[in-house]
């Protein structure tokens, strides 16, 4: 069995450089630098065997979100309460808002942070690491309607924050958006 | 393909759409102000979530330390530290010893003065006091004697005043409730006296404990008359009496014993009524068989 500890194979180069990505999922996963690091610990042990892991084949990266969520559904199920022992942390959110009407700003960091999971990394995989329906409904082991029914309810929930806040016209900007042309090509 | 549904919507701005279905959503936003509407909000979201989660991916992150650290490698060295440890361990736990032992004595110390001192003291020098007979030795409910319980019960009624005999407007009283539990008491197929031509109405059935036994207090409430309570128990080695009314204290009270089944009406009435009231009662039980 290979050990990562002793032996610098391919496989164990390749996870340490999508460790990084791994990690940003397990946050937003858990919301919790904590429980973060033992969900990234947890996925990289199950991956250890995985010899033929590459840093640039995508479908191993899907493979290795794929895992950390199943990981996390299980400790979900396990555990429905784990966060009332772990308390959501969005400030590990609110560093993410560099640019735009939002910078820095700590409740839209809370709203992310209070999303279900589930919803959240559905958003994640999808404008952040810029998956398609395909495989964002295969990491979070959803069906294709379920997927698009939870990122639309994150959008109006999304939609009716910003008006509460009266957001909506400072976000409505040209240089935010964005045609179907430029999403198919994201998401090619 | 006018009433789109937000998801569609979604697919179509995320670029997840067919070219030939993507075109036609882009011509019908083009000319449905409705659609126009939905698609520019979703926009307005999207862009939102795409900086956001966008700017969190392309984040400079820290990984925790000693990441890739194997089960094995943390066994060797927590095998090496046991090892390590292992003289120190043995001889904290031999300078620990005399210190449990120490714990131990003292713990005995005071245990057996609190037992000395309390209750061995108590135990010593307390006169023997005789205790009281066990509930085997006392008489049963058979043999005590049969006026015996009349008394008893009006007794135990003097202790309810009359306030919690009259019933708040709002009181439900559930007939056949009070109907099940006065049947099981007397395991007789027992209805409760109907008294509502002497413009008596049920209101309350409440179960207690004489003795042995269990007993049913049914309180009837009239809108001019003062309650009227019945008592019911069971009379296993009772023959039938015949209705007797008898003033006990302040409380007047009829009794009889029908079928095995004791029975007590009181109120504060004269003996006349109550008796008449207890034979409206005899007349409507079951006659024996």
């Amino acid at each position: 069995m290979a050990s990562f500890g002793q032996i610098h194979s391919r496989p164990r180069d390749a996870l340490h450089s999508v460790s990084a990505r791994l990690y940003k999922f397990a946050i937003v996963l858990t919301v919790n630098e904590e429980l973060a690091r033992a969900l990234l610990r947890s996925t990289l042990k199950a991956l250890n065997t995985r010899k033929e892991f590459t840093e640039d084949d995508r479908d191993h990266l899907t493979g290795a979100f794929r895992r950390m969520c199943a990981l996390w559904s299980a400790k979900l199920a396990e555990d429905p309460n784990i966060h009332k022992k772990c308390q959501p942390d969005a400030r590990l959110f609110a560093a993410a808002m560099p640019r735009g009407p939002l910078a820095g700003n700590a409740h839209f960091a809370k709203f992310i942070a209070n999303m279900p999971s589930q919803q959240r990394a559905a958003l994640y995989l999808v404008y952040g690491e810029s998956c398609s329906y395909d495989e964002a409904a295969d990491v979070t082991a959803l069906h294709m309607m379920a997927l698009m029914k939870l990122l639309a309810r994150g959008h109006v929930a999304l939609s009716h924050w910003l008006d509460h806040r009266g957001l909506s016209d400072g976000a409505s900007r040209s240089d935010y958006d964005m045609d179907a042309a430029t999403g198919r090509e994201r998401a090619a | 393909m006018t009433n789109l549904s937000d998801e569609f919507l979604l697919a179509y701005l995320d670029g997840q759409l067919e070219r030939g279905q993507s075109g036609e959503v882009a011509h019908l936003t083009s000319v449905n102000a409705e659609i126009a509407r939905r698609v520019a909000r979703l926009k307005r979201t999207q862009a939102q979530l795409v900086e956001s989660f966008g700017a969190f991916a392309r984040e400079e992150i820290a990984l925790p330390r000693n990441l890739f650290q194997t089960e094995e490698g943390e066994g060797r060295q927590g095998q090496k530290g046991k090892a390590n440890s292992q003289p120190a361990a043995a001889k904290a736990a031999r300078r620990k010893e005399p210190d449990a032992v120490k714990k131990m004595l003292f713990v005995i110390a005071v245990f057996a003065g609190g037992l000395l001192g309390g209750y061995g003291a108590t135990f010593l020098n307390a006169p023997h006091a005789a205790l009281p007979p066990k509930d085997t030795d006392r008489p049963p409910a058979a043999m005590i004697p049969p006026t015996s319980w009349v008394g008893d019960i009006s007794r135990f009624h003097s202790f309810f005043p009359r306030e919690t005999l009259t019933p708040y407007p709002d009181a439900i009283s559930n007939p056949e409730l009070i109907r099940f539990q006065l049947s099981k008491i007397t395991a007789k197929a027992l209805t409760p006296p109907d008294f509502s031509r002497q413009g008596y109405t049920l209101y309350r059935g409440q179960t207690f404990n004489y003795r042995q036994d269990r007993m049913m207090q049914l309180t009837y409430s009239s809108k001019t008359e003062p309650p009227l309570t019945l008592y019911a128990l069971p009379a296993v080695e009772l023959q039938d009496s015949p209705i007797a009314a008898q003033a006990l204290g302040s409380n007047r009270a009829a009794s009889w014993v029908t079928d095995r089944v004791r029975f007590l009406l009181t109120a504060e009435k004269s003996e006349e009524d109550l008796k008449v009231l207890a034979l409206v009662a005899q007349s409507q039980m079951p006659k024996k068989p």
